[in-house]
Formats: C-alpha cells, structure tokens, sequence
C-alpha cells in the first residue's frame, strides 16, 4: 500500500519566542515492511541550523533551531511510502511458548536476542506496576505460545479499558491509567508493554500514524488523523510483532511506522526547549493520511 | 621535649602505614616523623592552625549537602601519606593499563557494543544503567582517545596490595584539591617538604592543558572553559582554583549560549566561543533538550554542538556508564577481551545483583557485604549491612529484590591506617586513596600522589567528603630528588583570559559587588554617628531625635504620637538592631554584606588572596555581630563593632584598588560604588537637610551627623571654617569636585569609567547611561548655590530637594540601563510543551 502523509505541527504564542533548540521524530524509518520514498520537512520561521540524524533505536530525527524572534512554529513533515502487510506473519498459535522464549531469552546469545533483553527493562515512562502481574499473569501460562498470549492481552485492554481523550496527559502516571483503565493510544501501548515486561518479555513502543479514510465497509479507526501509538513484542528467533490495543488488532498495512523506543520519552514528536514565549501558547497538530495509486 | 609519636599505638590487627611500613618505607617514615615530633606538640599544633588559616584564606571550602548546605573549611591534616617512588610506579602502570581499558569500554558502549554482542557483559548490566545516554551513541569524536580523565579510589588491603574500590569518570573531582593540599604543606613545612625528595604536581596539571589544547586540533588557539554548577556546588572552590591555575574560563550554564552551532559565551562585548569544555556538571545535566528537562544547569543544544565535533568536552558526554560498580564484577573478562591479559591492580571483588547467581550469593549473607547502587547521585549512598538496622535491612533487600540490576554488593575491606592529628595527640585512621589520570601521547598520565582521604572512624571503608572525611597530602618519595623541568607560572597563567570580554554575570555581580559594598558602608557609618548623638549624655530634644533615627530607619514609620519618649527611642533603637543584624530585611548591614559576599563568590577569580582574607574576615564579624551588639545595643561597646566593620570595608576597597587590573572588572566594580555612593549621599542629604527643626542649634546638630556620616567634616572646616552652613554643605557635597564624597565627583568618574567600557570608545552615539549622567549634571550645575538662605525658611528647600531627589531617580536609572545593556539577564528556558497526548 502506498501512503501519502502529512503531519503538521503548529505552536502559537503570546509572546514572541527569542530562540528555541527542537527536536523531532516526524520523519518515517524504514522498517522490514516499510520503505519511506521520499520525506521533506519544512519549518517556518527558516531554522538557522537544521540537520538529520540516526538515533540509537534506528530512527530519524531532526535537529533544528531557530535564532531570530517568531510568534509561531510550523513544522510540516510531507512523506510518500509503501507499507507491505506481514509476509511472515506467524500463525500465533505455533510461535514459541512463553516458556522457550523465555528460555531463549536467558541463555540465547544471537546478537538480535541480547539487544533485545533492552527492552524487558524498566524505562522512563513504563515503570514497574504492582498488581500487573496478578493481572497480566493469567493469559501468560508457560506452554501458551507467547504470541496468543499478546494478542489476548490486546484484546482485554482494547474490552476492558475505555477511550477517554480528556483523562490523560503525558505527564499522568501508568499506575492512573490501569487504576481507572482510561486513556488513549499512548496509554494503552505503554500500559501493554509494562505488562508483557513484567512477564519477562521485551515489548517496544512505536510512534506513527494510521490510515485515515477505511476501506469501504470497514469501520474507521480510531487514532485517525492524529498520530499513533501502538506497540510490538519480541519473539527470540521469530522477530518483532506489532499489536494495537486501541483497535485491537494486529499492526499491518494500514499502520505507519514513524519512529521507536522503549516508550514514548524516546520519541516524541517534537521536543525542546524556548526562550521566551509568555505564558499562554497552542499547538495545533493535524496529520493526513492518504492512501496513493501506483501507477 | 614529648616525643607525640612514641604514644601513637594503633590498634594491632590494623595495618598502619606508619607503623608498619611497606618495603623501604621505614626510614622515610622515621624521618617525616621524628622531624614533625621535633616540632613539639605545641608548634605541631599551631602548624596544624597555620594550615586552617592558609586555606581559608585561599577560599578553600566544602560544601556538604545537608539541611543546611554546610559549608566547611576544607580539612587538611598535616600528617601526609608516604609511598615509595618504586611501588608508586607499578600502581601507575596499574592506572594506566585500567584507564586504557575504561576507555576502551567507553568508546565499545557508544560504538559497536561488541561486549553485549559477544555475550561478555550481560546486556542489562550496562543498557539499565541511568548513565548510559542512548543520545550519545555514535557521538565520540574519532580518535583512540575518548576518556580524558579518569580517577580511581584505592587501599591498600590487608595483603599490602593496592585495591580499587571504585572509578570516576564523568567529572572526577579532587585533583584541584589535591594541588591546594600541596601547597598548602608546602608553605607550613617547608623545610620537611624539601628534604623529602616528593614528585612535583604541576606536570599532571600541564599534561591536563595540553590535552585539552590538542582536542581541537584545527583551532589555533582555542577558548577553554571550566563548566561549574555554580557557587552552590560542594567542590566550586576546586573549579575557580583550576580554571585560574590552568588559564581557562570559569562559566556557569548560563552564561553560555548555543549559536549557529557552535558554543559561545555572553559577554559584556563580543561574543566568545568555547572550544573545548572541562565540565564538572554531570551528563544529564547538561542539556536540557536532549537529557534532564528540567534541568538549570545545563546549555540547550550543548549535545549536539558536540555531535557535530563543533565543541570537545572532557569527559565527553555519557562517560557516567563508566561510574557503574557492576563493571567491576566483569573486568577480568573484559580485560581478557580488550588485553588478553588480567589487570595489574585488583578490583574489590564485586557481585552485580543482575546476576542471578550473584544475587542468590549476596542474599545467603547479605551482612558481608556493602550494597552500593550503580548509579550514585546526592541521595545514594553506599550501605554497609552489617550496621543496619532490621528494618533498613529489609528495605534493602526488598530494593534488590525489586530492581536487582541497580544494585551491587561488595565485600567489606579494612584500608590500612595512617596517624592523624588531633585534640588529644595522634589516632590512627583508615585512608583511601583518590588517583587521577590525563590522557596523554596514546596512553595516560597519572598525578604522583593524589587526593588522600581520611575516615572518620576506625576501620571504615566508607569514606567520602560529604560524610565529612579529612584529607592528607600524598608524598610519592624519590629515593633521589626529581629533575624538575620548571613550570613558568606564566604558562599557566591567565593570559587567555581577554579582559574586555568578560562574562555578562561576572560583569553584574562585580558591579553589585561595588553597590552593595558602598551600600553597607554607608549605612554603617550613619548609624555609627546617630547612635553617637542618641545615646550621648546630653540629652537631645525628642523632635532632633526623631529625625536622626528616621535618617537610620527610613521607610519605618514609628507612630510616634502614641508612644512616650522613652517607648520610641526603645522601638527606635530595636529597628536600629535590625537594621544592623537582620539577613533578611533588605537594606540591613548584614543583609548587604551578605550580598557582597556571594557576589565575591560568584567572582573570586579577580580578587587576590589579600582581598580573600578581608573577605573572610568580615564575614565572620558579621556571623557574630548579632552576638556581640544583643546585650549592650545601642550601648557599651556597641561603637567598637561597627568600627570593626568600617575597617573591614575600608580594607577591602583598598585591596581592591591596589590589586585589581584595570579591566573592564575594575570599571563595572567601581561604577558600582560610584552609582551607590551618589544614591546614599543623595538619600542622606534628603533625610538630614531638607526637615524643618525647630532651632537652628538643632539643625545644625543635624547637618554635622549628615557630614561626619560622609567624612566630610574636617575638609569642610578646612575649606568653610568651624560654622556649619546649610549653603556651604550643599556646596561641598553636592558641588565641590575635589571632595571624594561629593554627588558631582560621583558623576565625574561614572562619566569617566562609562567611557572605558567596551565599545564605548568607538561608539559616537550617546547611550541611555551616559545620557542620564549628562542629565545629573546639568540637574546639578543649575543649582544657584548662592542664593541658598542660611536659614531655613518657608519654601525651604523644595527646588534643591527636588533636584536632589531627581539626581538620585538618574543614578538609579544609569544602573538600570547598565544591566539591560551588559548583564545577563538569565533567561528562562522552557520545554516546548507537549502536555496533551493528542491534540484535535
């Protein structure tokens, strides 16, 4: 499938802002399934310094930063890709046990293996949660095939917690968002991933967007025209796979990968610091996904 | 004569360094020890009281973070550790092979992470470490040599043999301390110094500039900056010493700004950039977009600047993944990786809790052991489980058992002893050993000697500074004397430093310095004179009384009508009090003083050691002046302590005066007092002129406390005689331009030094400053002086009282249009906020 994606962010403030130093992850990688054909973004004011660079985990990310006074930011990111749905999607049910993963994962020394065990570790958003294992432990018994076992837990979260827009915010903790079982996207990859960690298991939080427009006959989705949050599981020897709570449903060809991490600190959309700015500001984020022919 | 050291009697299952020597020592601690015994008890201790004062006077402080951010004289005992120049070079090659191999290590952890990839170190031992910094990947410039510094902390264990506890590699503080150390014994046992054959400092110090200097190779000469936390910090002390020992700048984050990629410095003038960075403020601090948001001390965009070799920094960013303990439980395979060898100096043996079989190890007999957490920050600490208690026991381990990859456990070593100086003669104390290595031609150099710290109690392994250890100096002894190559001071000298283009802050706080030293001193000298009069013999009328304490308390209005005579002098005098003691009402002595002095702390680099030694001198006459005024106020010897402090101001004006270059410093200092000086002669001439009394006696008694406050008198009875003049006192304070104290000289200079400061002399257009002294003077000069009445009369003197007061709004704003112009106005970085996770 073939997408064209826009994805603009615009700051507006009371007072001018003098200098900013910003980062973004607003460019798409290429994934194993994901090829970008063309990327650009363009910044209004015009950054004095601007550059792009590779992260640790892979992704793009640019670095700009603008020195002359300016009331507004725009970034826009324009990007032109083909997504392949899973060629190799394993049939869950005959993937590794839970129990010979996690065997893999302790004794197997492939460097894939060891890199992965990175992301069985707590990381800045996702901590350790009490009682997320009486929870979580249930659907994980050793002879299950690690796979069913996360597509169920994609399931009860996408059954048992509630879409909420107003609940949340990044700064509310993973612990509020199990306790009341509300929030969007991004709580409810983070809120997966602590639970597959606290199974031993590695699980990596993915920042990107969704197609917009269904196919017809097909419910639209949620997430739409905004950006997206789901996450993936490591199976040792088998790879990474993408489930996404909030639609219940596997990550495949309508699932665009922008960038990802352990959670959401390591990839954020734009991040920063300003000078200046007065107190009031908005942001406004509008993101279009619009699938292209081939010709 | 008592020989001190014949009843030193450590306890005999300790290894004391003196009393059992390592080979070959024993007759170079005979010498050091029968020579300080020779002293006598009595001469022993005042050199011990030498070495405190010479310290202090050097500024050399501590601050241990507690409750009160304590600040300490920093502790030198005069007992140094001897170790002989044949074992000393072994445990260098041990240094050297070890900061070799952290090197190593760190240029693996953000390149190829072969070590995880080869199944060497697990994964989580390094990937779960706080100071892993994933933005670092791929970052280290080229070239073999990452790690600039490195630092290690050793004993010498029960077998004799040197072990390491522990590595520091992000910003390894204590070499300035150690240099201080050194010369510190230097000048209190000079001749023992030189008999002892000891290696020399300065070439680590040397060694440490021209690496720095050679990390931008493709800059002529490059701009070298110490990065410091700021006054705050508990080693700030060791930043100021090093930046001035070396030649480089001392920068606080905000006085750097990142700019068209690079980093540079604001200035009063032009813009300065930084090439290389020595920095003391630990990684996540250091860049608010990229690491620690919310962090003060760090530059935004500092990380990348670096990414793109724009700016070196030592040690580079990310080097806290090297202060992990766990690494310690892995080096022998690590180092059969790099080396295919073992190291030459041991590690204490270490278990990482990551380890399933080392944790199941600790948790058998968890009180073996001390459990450090890997990452260290203010609020860890190493625990030795045999002292805890059942219930932090338990804490612990549930700790561990939670998160056992942040933990280690290390097996509980005795350090060797030394003798230590003290009340009742000499005890015997465990000491570590801090190292410091520099990078240098492919390998490293290692100071001889290094920082020795001493534990408070016997047998503790646990010493660090902020649990209030002493140090030692350390005597490598050559059994020859060392060829010294001789440092020229000059070389190391603060020749870099361009004096126009000094930093904005350190350009305020010597202006504020100037203000607030004036201010103080002027309130002192008034109150000096008025408590005279008020409390004289002969008794004054209430109406004159009044006045005189109003000129002190100013804006304090005392509802006289309510209260007898007696009520209001007692209310009077109590504001008088405060006014004196209070730290925290503005405009009080002490609160003045209090502000010169961290101004002087956000300066010490322009001071001399003179200036230093005044410094310190009224700041402890102002910690006790609240003691020695409370009982006798306004009374007794109440006069005696502000003259004290009158002397301690004066002193300090006069250092400055002799000793400052004139640079821009010396212009923005003096600008400071002259503004101050013309605001408080002014606001005197206001508050002791311009009321009405009844008598012209009492007047008079008024303009004689205004003028002595000045010090003016004897040159006015020179110049006008014995009678005091309203129209004469006007004239010499406000007009005469050869009274030193008068409004007009003020200006003069103000004018004057104005145009000194940077740019000024090219610059044709009038700036706002200026612009405000041309006004004053104009203001001043129209005063037709002749036709002041003597006496006071019904319009009074409302035109002079206005032109005054006006003079006083224009010095205020000349200091305004100073700080919009040259200070650094701190500006207030924000993240750009991303509060909601999606917005519509």
């Amino acid at each position: 499938m073939r997408y064209g994606v826009s994805h603009v962010t615009r700051y507006s403030y009371s007072q001018p802002v003098t200098s900013c130093h910003n980062l973004a992850y607003v460019l798409p990688r290429n994934t194993r399934r994901q090829t970008c054909l063309s990327s650009e973004v363009v910044i209004d004011p015009l950054p004095h310094t601007s550059a792009e660079r590779q992260d640790y985990f892979g992704n793009r990310v640019y670095h700009f930063s603008i020195q002359k006074p300016h009331h507004s930011l725009t970034v826009s990111a324009n990007s032109v890709l083909d997504v392949n749905d899973y060629t190799d999607w394993p049939v869950v049910d005959l993937s590794n046990t839970c129990e010979q993963a996690r065997n893999s994962l302790m004794n197997q020394l492939s460097t894939e293996t060891l890199l992965a065990r990175e992301f069985i570790l707590d990381s800045p958003l996702v901590p350790q949660l009490d009682n997320v294992k009486d929870y979580v432990a249930p659907l994980f018994p050793s002879n299950k095939p690690l796979l069913s076992a996360v597509k169920e837990l994609t399931e009860k979260i996408y059954d048992e917690f509630t879409y909420d827009s107003v609940f949340s915010d990044v700064t509310t903790p993973l612990s509020d968002v199990f306790a009341h079982k509300r929030g969007v996207c991004q709580d409810f990859a983070h809120f997966a991933i602590a639970c597959i960690r606290a199974m031993g298991f590695p699980a990596r939080y993915i920042s990107g967007y969704i197609e917009t427009e269904p196919p017809p006959g097909q419910q639209a989705m949620v997430g739409a025209a905004e950006s997206h949050a789901w996450f993936a599981v490591y199976s040792p020897g088998e790879g990474w796979f993408g489930f996404d709570p909030t639609n219940d449903k596997v990550a495949g060809n309508q699932h665009i990968v922008t960038a990802w991490g352990r959670d959401y600190s390591d990839v954020p959309p734009m991040k920063g610091v300003i000078y200046g700015g007065g107190s009031q500001h908005q942001l406004n984020v509008s993101v279009n996904v619009a699938r292209m022919e081939i010709y | 004569m008592q020989d001190i050291f014949a009843q030193y009697n450590p306890a005999a299952d300790l290894r004391d360094e003196a009393v059992n020597p390592s080979p070959g020592m024993g007759v170079h601690w005979h010498y050091l020890l029968s020579s300080l015994s020779g002293l006598g008890e009595h001469e022993l201790a005042e050199r011990q009281q030498r070495a405190y004062r010479l310290l202090r006077e050097d500024g050399a402080k501590y601050t241990i973070y507690n409750q009160a951010q304590q600040e300490k004289i920093w502790p030198l005992d005069l007992i140094p550790w001897l170790i002989h120049s044949h074992e000393w070079s072994l445990i260098e090659q041990g240094l050297q092979e070890r900061a070799e191999l952290f090197n190593l290590i760190l240029r693996d952890l953000y390149g190829s992470r072969e070590l995880i990839k080869r199944g060497i170190v697990p994964p989580e031992l390094l990937l779960a470490h706080k100071g892993f910094i994933r933005g670092c990947d791929g970052t280290l410039a080229a070239g073999q040599q990452q790690l600039i510094l490195h630092s290690v902390d050793m004993m010498r264990s029960h077998n004799g043999e040197m072990c390491i506890l522990a590595d520091r590699t992000q910003a390894p503080s204590g070499a300035g301390y150690a240099l201080e150390n050194r010369s510190i014994m230097w000048k209190v046992l000079p001749s023992l110094f030189r008999e002892s054959h000891v290696h020399q400092l300065a070439s680590f110090f040397q060694s440490l500039r021209h690496t720095l200097i050679s990390l931008v190779p493709d800059v002529k000469s490059p701009h070298i900056a110490v990065l410091t936390p700021g006054p705050l910090n508990e080693t700030y002390f060791e930043h100021v010493y090093l930046a001035n020992y070396l030649g480089f700048y001392l920068v606080q984050s905000s006085d750097l700004q990142v700019n068209d990629g690079y980093v540079w410095i604001k200035s009063i003038s032009n813009r300065v950039k930084i090439d290389v960075l020595l920095r003391r403020v630990d990684d996540r601090f250091c860049d608010p977009v990229e690491l620690k948001s919310d962090s003060e001390l760090g530059v935004p965009g500092l990380m990348q600047v670096a990414r793109e070799g724009n700016i070196a920094i030592a040690n580079p960013l990310g080097s806290a993944a090297l202060e992990n303990p766990a690494l310690l439980a892995y080096l022998p395979q690590i180092s059969q990786h790099f080396f295919g060898r073992s190291l030459k100096l041991d590690s204490v043996n270490t278990w990482w809790c990551g380890n399933p079989d080392h944790l199941q190890h600790v948790l058998q007999q968890p009180d073996k052991f001390i459990i450090k957490p890997t990452f260290r920050t203010h609020q860890t600490s190493s625990i030795n489980m045999a002292d805890c208690s059942e219930m932090e026991r338990e804490n612990i381990l549930s700790k561990i058992r939670k998160h056992a990859e942040h933990y280690v456990a290390q097996e509980r070593l005795t350090p060797s002893h030394l003798p230590v100086i003290d009340q009742q003669g000499l005890t015997s104390r465990p000491v570590l050993l801090r190292s410091y290595a520099v990078a240098s031609e492919a390998s490293y150099r290692i100071m001889p000697g290094g920082l020795t710290r001493v534990g408070l109690k016997q047998r503790t392994s646990l010493i660090a500074n902020q649990l209030g250890s002493f140090s030692k100096d350390t005597w490598v002894i050559a059994s020859e004397p060392e060829i010294l190559t001789p440092v020229i001071e000059t070389e190391l000298g603060l020749d870099q430093i361009d004096t126009v283009n000094l930093p904005s802050r350190v350009a305020e706080n010597l202006f504020w310095m100037g203000r607030y030293l004036e201010r103080a001193d002027s309130m002192l000298r008034l109150m000096r004179v008025v408590l005279n009069q008020v409390t004289a013999a002969s008794p004054l009328p209430d109406q004159l009384v009044m006045v005189l304490l109003k000129s002190v308390t100013r804006k304090i209005n005392i509802s006289s009508n309510r209260l007898n005579k007696n009520e209001y002098l007692q209310q009077s005098f109590e504001e008088c009090f405060d006014i004196l003691v209070n730290p925290d009402r503005t405009g009080s002595v002490t609160s003045s003083i209090y502000s010169m002095i961290r101004c002087v702390s956000e300066v010490r680099e322009f001071l001399s050691a003179d200036s230093q030694r005044i410094i310190n001198d009224i700041n402890d006459q102002v910690m006790l002046l609240d003691h020695s005024l409370v009982n006798t106020f306004p009374y007794g010897k109440s006069e005696e302590s502000l003259n004290a402090l009158i002397t301690g101001m004066i002193a300090i004006s006069g250092s400055i005066q002799e000793s400052m270059t004139r640079g821009s410093g010396w212009y923005f200092f003096s600008l400071g007092r002259k503004i101050e000086r013309g605001i408080q002669t002014t606001t005197l001439l206001e508050s002791l002129m311009m009321t009405n009394l009844n008598s012209q006696e009492h007047n008079i008694v008024a303009w004689e406390v205004l003028v002595k406050t000045v010090e003016s008198l004897s040159s006015y009875r020179r110049l006008y005689g014995t009678q005091l003049s309203a129209r004469n006192i006007f004239k010499h304070l406000l007009l005469d331009v050869a009274n030193p104290r008068s409004v007009i000289y003020q200006l003069e200079l103000i004018q004057r030094y104005l145009g000194k400061l940077p740019q000024r002399q090219i610059d044709l257009v009038v700036k706002d400053d200026l612009q405000c002294v041309l006004d004053a003077f104009s203001l001043i000069r129209s005063i037709e002086i002749e036709n002041i009445s003597h006496e006071y009369h019904v319009t009074g003197y409302s035109e002079i009282n206005r032109i005054v007061s006006d003079v006083r709004q224009l010095l205020k704003k000349t200091s305004n249009h100073l700080t919009s112009e040259f200070f650094a106005r701190k500006n207030v970085a924000k993240q750009l906020v991303n509060e909601r996770w999606s917005v519509d």
